[in-house]
């Protein structure tokens, strides 16, 4: 494995969150994002309205919820891919929310898809080389010429390392559409490396992956974190979640009902309220211990009743 | 039937002005839909730009050089203004933009409030002599460059080196552009503008490069037609555009050579098929039931056969590669 050739702003302290209050909107010692009052309205429905919420740097955070719960509208806000209403999105301390997505992108935040975007009629390394940062021949005056030869075979060669990292340097000159769902997945996160982001945001990174991958993936998740890059992810995957992240955000229904460890978030009894109450069968969230998931549910027989309930919890807290 | 004289016609045509515009044209529109993937049904906005743009200023006496920077100017400017606007629409539209784009454009040259400076509907005429000032070639009413049939006059000739030059070194400009960052970025953003945005490629501002480099070889196209006959607003019609789509797709959108190879092919069956058909119902084939006249029409029946089995048998054209056509997109 080499980390040399994916560029380091500097080696990580592994964060401590130890000393952060587990409650929504709760301040980190370093934050690298930090979310105001945003929010995003379509129509009479609020996709999120997420008060404040904080992104430690060098951490891994999840963000997870049910389905509407508004994961992906934050994602989209916080890179630009929509406009909210109102808020402001500061990314080390400069304001982002007024800028667009593709400059956001310079500014160091990388995102992937929840549906994979690969770019099938090009080549695997031709995907990766459009992600490389600040090229030179990228310029229409500049690109006609070979002044921009070098800089490509440098990126070439870092885009075969981190190819190589991602088990996929034997596909590098076939095209992107022949890769699998599960190799499009890995594709689109090395791709995002190559941009060299500060901040990462993966969308649902494990959909549709079989666990064999998934575990592969969990590990490069780690790996790109102990690189420096502070991850951000949407998943529905618990175990995965208790497995790397360091820090959990649960969202319902457009806003944050609970953020702490994945211990903490796990007993929360909003949270398993968001879960059972939704149309999520039970069986698919494992919370952390079992018997806090039989005392919600002993609490909770009639899951119409707490969808209802959650209904009014949003109406409290905003 | 002659069959020789058939071919031979045919060959002449399509290595003729005509086709050499086509070819120029079909670069621009390549570099648009091909690799960007902006469908431009307006295409012919960017020739009667560049072709007006260089018949006025000639008309009115300034030199060949002036005349021909104007002509590339005026592309640039409806370039920008249909651009503009209907390049931050969703694709779709672009292609409806584009289309009223270039029939507003035709309808304004045409219209009588601009006669005096379009000329309305009569058209300029008689403006090119600057250009055939430079010919090199001889010019006499006998003269003839070529081998036996397959050759051309001095004054269509000059035009045909002018264009087929123009032809290679776009060629080459388009191919050394592909190959760069820049064309990795526009194929990007063909595939997907989305993926490309959270790569930090500014689209729009890609899309409005390759919409005007497109529409500047539309412009070059237009001129050569405008030097090789003349200039009337009804030659503008949105069909064309159609036309240089055919040429595109049967050479292989996408590809470098397509533009070139398309229209060469584009003229010789076109021609071939003309000759075909008239010397059959000249020689009594199909007895009473078609005359002479018959023959402009059914031409272009068999012609769109021939795309149709081409779209059919091979969606890629002559050049592209057939596993680009059958990847998915999910």
């Amino acid at each position: 494995m080499t980390r040399s050739s994916v560029a380091v702003p500097d080696s990580s302290p592994a964060p401590d969150l130890s000393s952060v209050a587990s409650a929504p909107g709760a301040s980190k010692p370093d934050p690298i994002l930090c979310v105001k009052q945003f929010r995003k309205s379509f129509g009479a429905f609020t996709a999120a309205d997420v008060d404040y919420l904080e992104i430690q740097r060098h951490a891994i955070t999840a963000l997870i919820g049910p389905n509407g719960a508004g994961k992906t509208t934050l994602f989209n806000l916080i890179t630009g891919f929509e406009t909210a209403d109102q808020g402001s999105c500061l990314f080390n301390e400069h304001e982002i929310s007024n800028l667009r997505n593709w400059q956001i992108a310079r500014k160091g935040i990388v995102r992937t898809f929840q549906h994979t975007r690969a770019l099938t009629k090009l080549t695997v390394l031709e995907n990766m080389l459009l992600a490389a940062p600040r090229q030179y021949g990228e310029k229409l005056l500049r690109s006609c010429g070979w002044k921009w030869r070098g800089q490509d075979a440098s990126n070439t060669g870092k885009a075969m390392d981190l190819l190589d990292r991602f088990s996929l340097a034997h596909m590098a000159d076939e095209y992107a559409g022949t890769l699998s769902g599960g190799q499009r997945k890995l594709l689109e996160m090395a791709r995002a490396l190559m941009a060299e982001p500060e901040l990462i945001m993966l969308d649902e990174p494990l959909a549709g992956v079989n666990p064999v991958l998934g575990e592969a993936i969990l590990e490069h998740i780690k790996d790109v974190c102990a690189g420096g890059t502070t991850v951000l992810f949407v998943e529905h995957d618990m175990p995965a979640v208790q497995a790397i992240s360091d820090w959990v955000v649960c969202m319902a229904e457009g806003i944050v009902i609970a953020e702490g460890t994945h211990a903490e978030v796990g007993q929360n009894p909003l949270v398993l309220e968001a879960y059972l109450g939704g149309s999520v069968p039970r069986g698919t969230v494992s919370v952390s211990d079992s018997e806090s998931e039989s005392q919600t549910s002993a609490e909770e027989p009639e899951p119409a009743a707490s969808q209802a309930t959650s209904g009014n919890q949003k109406q409290q807290e905003s | 039937m002659n069959w020789g004289e058939i071919t031979v016609d045919a060959l002449r045509t399509s290595f003729g002005v005509t086709a050499a515009a086509y070819a120029l044209a079909a670069i621009g529109l390549n570099l648009q839909f091909g690799f960007t993937g902006l469908m431009n049904f307006g295409h012919i906005a960017s020739l009667a730009a560049g072709a007006y743009g260089v018949a006025i200023p000639l008309e009115e006496g300034a030199p060949l050089w002036l005349a021909l920077l104007c002509g590339l100017a005026a592309s640039i400017v409806v370039s920008l203004f249909l651009g503009l606007p209907a390049l931050r629409l969703r694709l779709d539209y672009l292609a409806i933009a584009t289309i009223a784009g270039g029939e507003i454009l035709r309808l304004i040259l045409r219209s009588r409030w601009a006669e005096p400076v379009t000329q309305g509907v009569y058209g300029i005429q008689q403006f090119s002599d600057s250009f055939f000032d430079l010919n090199p070639y001889p010019t006499g009413p006998t003269d003839r460059i070529g081998i036996g049939d397959f050759s051309y006059d001095g004054r269509s000739l000059w035009v045909m080196t002018v264009c087929w030059s123009l032809v290679i070194i776009g060629t080459l400009v388009v191919w050394m552009l592909i190959k760069s960052p820049w064309g990795r970025a526009i194929k990007a953003v063909r595939e997907d503008e989305y993926a490309a945005r959270s790569l930090g490629k500014n689209v729009f501002f890609l899309r409005m490069q390759s919409f005007t480099i497109g529409g500047v070889f539309g412009a070059l196209a237009g001129m050569l037609l405008a030097f090789d006959r003349n200039v009337n607003p009804d030659f503008y019609l949105v069909v064309f555009t159609f036309l240089i789509y055919a040429v595109m797709l049967l050479g292989g959108a996408g590809t470098i050579l397509g533009p070139i190879v398309g229209a060469i092919l584009y003229w010789f069956m076109f021609e071939w098929l003309d000759g075909f058909v008239l010397s059959s119902i000249q020689d009594g084939w199909y007895g009473e039931a078609l005359e002479e006249s018959d023959a402009g029409p059914i031409r272009f029946v068999l012609l769109g056969l021939g795309l149709v089995l081409l779209i059919v048998f091979r969606p890629q054209g002559i050049f592209g590669k057939k596993e680009e056509v059958l990847l998915s997109d999910s």
